[in-house]
């Protein structure tokens, strides 16, 4: 194509020589062509290459990786991570961004056991903190250490695990061991610090200091430091030790647990150790694997209780349980019995106190008032618990009145005594004899102020009549044709001699006389006459044995009656024989 | 925060330890110098725009009972030569310390601060000495623990000089 314009060049002076030029542009074309072709096509290739960018892309893709690790290993890692860090935090924003769940997959194989692990790990301590402060709360020792807390300021657990501790590595120092800088300072929870940057340069002062003063061979060094309760031991790398401050007597384990992290840290850190210009920032990464140091190792527990010392325990606690039960039910019985003992009528208790085991009851008491051991014993009490102390005492209760008007009067069993406003009312029936005592005696009665007895009706009569229907059906029965009275019968006669005075006597009292009339009587074999005889003969026996027996004879009548007044029909020898009998009547002269 | 460990050296009573401890935090008592022979102690400043942590070693004072101990030199990015503007030879002394110091551990940057500024009257260093210490290279500051004045600027001084090296 540039060859057209060449040829057709206009003509003239100029024209020629442009028409030269463009001949000889051609034939160096030409010429270039024949050298060059395959150069140039590879060129235009190149160039293609170059200016496309997928092409390009291509070309990248197959050496990224590769170049990469060149980088890394060439030392520019540092570099390489300056450059990526922008473009992957973004890229990591816009995941997240776009859908957090990606990530958090991503992580959560390894983050789920480091959360669960930082989360047992505060549970662990924070519960033997716990149980160590529970277990010694109530213990003299407890006590103790709540003491030192008050004193000291410290938390009451703090102090327990503080005692309670075999050992404990409190504080780690990862110390540069030229300049005594500190590279990395680790400290348990809860463990009260010093500044830690002080605290390293003086303790690799101190190495310097014994080791000069004592003029100890050269890699000789203080290994450890014993302050009370505190150790500090230290373990030297080449170019940087480890100081742990350790409560309680560690094992030798910690040493070699020491070691290797020194170990680690020179293996990790040896050539920036060696440069070390005052940066202490890198070291941090050494945080974690220091901090696995911090295990507190706690004194056992005493052992766990034998099942005797189980046993022995739960007896004695159950004995005393029982022991308190019962002391409390009894006193409960006891001050229940002083209650119902106060309340009773002629009771006043002045002072009741339990002292060695025995109650102690002093007061007042009528005698007539109820008796408190009879109280005791129906409270299922033990009398023999009780020391009684009574002043007797006249109460002037409505009941204890009564029960004294009932034992200074005697009423009659039909007679009954009531109290009412100081008034003694007797009621029902009585002699006219105790009705007269009563009306006497009862105003002195205390607690009495008049006595009544309108209530009251005469039995004397009644009594009269009721012995006088009993002697009158007395019947001594005689043998056939008998007129002595038999032997056996002489002991009835005592008792009717006696039954007849008293029936004088009652008569007397009801201002009468009486006169006995004894009929004898006989059956109805033999004659009349004979008969009347007998009867008269039984009649007069029986008057002679009465007289024998004190009753005046002037009283006694006598009377045969014969067969004139039968006693039975005489149908039988069985009815027959009451007829052969003596019968008697009391005569009252004033019925006469 | 970069550390540095710096130590104070010079004869006794120049002032070291006065000169710092207006300055500094310090856990430990005067007690560890006579004993120990160095109190540590803890400066944080800012030199050209940076924090840096000053761990100073106050050592006790070279004199006719105590040598020096060279061993708590080791490692120090700076020394602190101390001495007292009002005795002389404080300053031979001072600087006798710090060629010992230098034969052992090599060049370190130093600086001297002359204390007790506040005393002009009874000033015995020529302006004539300070003037050929600075041909020499060192660089010099006048200090008072008293006033204070100088006493944080020659702090700032060395850490700078630490820090340039």
């Amino acid at each position: 194509m540039a060859e057209q314009p060449a040829r057709q060049v206009p003509s003239g002076k100029e024209e020629d020589a442009v028409e030269i030029d463009a001949r000889a542009l051609a034939e160096l074309h030409e010429l270039r062509e024949l050298l060059f072709h395959a150069e140039r096509s590879e060129l235009i290739a190149l160039r293609e290459r170059l200016h496309n960018p997928r092409l390009r892309a291509k070309d990248v893709s197959e050496i990224l990786a590769e170049a990469i690790r060149l980088r890394r290993g060439k030392g520019g890692r540092q570099a390489l991570s300056e450059a990526l860090a922008p473009s992957v935090e973004e890229a990591l924003r816009e995941s997240v961004r776009k859908d957090p769940r990606i990530l958090a997959d991503a992580l959560f194989p390894s983050m789920g056991p480091a959360i669960r692990r930082a989360i047992g790990e505060a549970l662990r301590s924070m519960t033997q903190s716990f149980d160590l402060a529970m277990e010694h709360s109530f213990s003299l020792q407890g006590l103790k250490w709540r003491f030192e807390s008050i004193r000291t300021g410290r938390k009451f657990a703090d102090v327990v695990l503080l005692h309670s501790l075999l050992f404990r590595v409190e504080q780690l120092f990862l110390i540069h061991k030229k300049t005594g800088l500190m590279l990395v300072h680790v400290v348990a929870p809860f463990v009260p610090v010093q500044d830690p940057d002080m605290v390293s340069a003086m303790l690799t002062a101190i190495q310097d200091f014994v080791r000069d003063s004592f003029k100890a061979p050269a890699g000789e060094t203080l290994e450890s430091m014993q302050v009370g309760e505190l150790q500090v031991c230290v373990e030297q790398g080449p170019s940087a030790s480890l100081a742990a401050v350790i409560r309680g007597q560690a094992p030798p384990e910690v040493r070699l647990r020491m070691q290797e992290k020194l170990e680690e840290a020179h293996q990790l850190f040896g050539q920036q150790l060696e440069d070390f210009q005052g940066d202490a920032a890198p070291f941090q990464e050494l945080v974690p694997s220091l901090s696995d140091c911090f295990a507190a190792h706690y004194k056992e527990r005493g052992g766990k209780p034998t099942p005797f010392f189980q046993i022995a325990t739960a007896v004695l606690l159950l004995v005393g349980l029982l022991w308190a039960t019962l002391t409390w039910r009894e006193n409960r019985k006891w001050n229940r019995f002083a209650t119902e003992l106060r309340a009773q009528p002629g009771i006043l208790i002045t002072s009741f106190a339990k002292s060695g085991g025995r109650f102690h009851i002093r007061g007042l008491r009528d005698p007539l008032a109820v008796n408190p051991e009879v109280l005791l014993m129906k409270d299922n009490l033990d009398a023999n618990l009780a020391d009684f102390e009574w002043r007797q005492y006249q109460a002037l209760d409505p009941v204890l009145v009564l029960k004294r008007a009932n034992a200074i009067l005697e009423p009659p069993a039909a007679a009954t005594l009531a109290l009412q406003n100081g008034v003694l009312y007797a009621r029902g029936e009585a002699p006219r004899r105790w009705q007269e005592t009563f009306r006497e005696r009862a105003p002195f009665v205390a607690g009495v102020k008049a006595a009544d007895i309108s209530g009251l009706t005469n039995t004397d009569h009644s009594e009269f009549s009721v012995l006088k229907k009993s002697l009158e059906s007395t019947t001594i029965l005689f043998p056939v044709g008998v007129a002595e009275i038999p032997a056996d019968r002489k002991v009835e006669l005592d008792k009717l001699a006696r039954d007849i005075r008293e029936v004088v006597a009652r008569a007397k009292a009801l201002g009468d006389t009486v006169s006995l009339e004894l009929v004898g009587h006989a059956d109805d074999t033999g004659t009349d006459a004979h008969n009347i005889l007998l009867s008269d003969r039984r009649a007069r026996a029986m008057r002679a044995e009465l007289v024998r027996r004190g009753i005046a004879r002037n009283l006694i009548r006598t009377r045969g009656a014969g067969y004139n007044e039968p006693l039975r029909n005489e149908d039988s020898e069985d009815e027959r024989k009451f007829n052969r009998s003596i019968t008697l009547r009391v005569i009252s002269a004033k019925t006469q | 925060m970069l550390q540095k460990k710096i130590c104070l050296l010079g004869a006794s009573a120049v002032g070291k330890t006065s000169l710092v401890r207006r300055f500094v935090e310090s856990i430990y008592s005067d007690g560890y110098q006579t004993t120990v022979g160095v109190k540590i102690e803890k400066k944080v400043l800012n030199a050209g725009g940076e924090d840096v942590m000053l761990l100073l070693w106050d050592l006790y004072g070279e004199d006719d009972f105590q040598k020096l101990r060279l061993s708590y030199l080791r490692g120090a990015a700076g020394f602190l030569v101390v001495c007292d503007g009002t005795r002389k030879d404080t300053l031979e002394k001072a600087l006798a310390v710090h060629r010992s110091a230098e034969q052992e551990f090599g060049k370190i940057p130093a600086m001297i601060a002359i204390n007790k500024s506040d005393l002009a009257s009874e000033w015995e260093i020529s302006q004539q000495t300070e003037n050929s210490l600075s041909q020499d290279g060192w660089s010099l500051m006048r200090t008072s623990a008293k006033t204070g004045a100088g006493v944080e600027e020659a702090f700032q001084g060395l850490a700078r000089l630490t820090l340039a090296k």
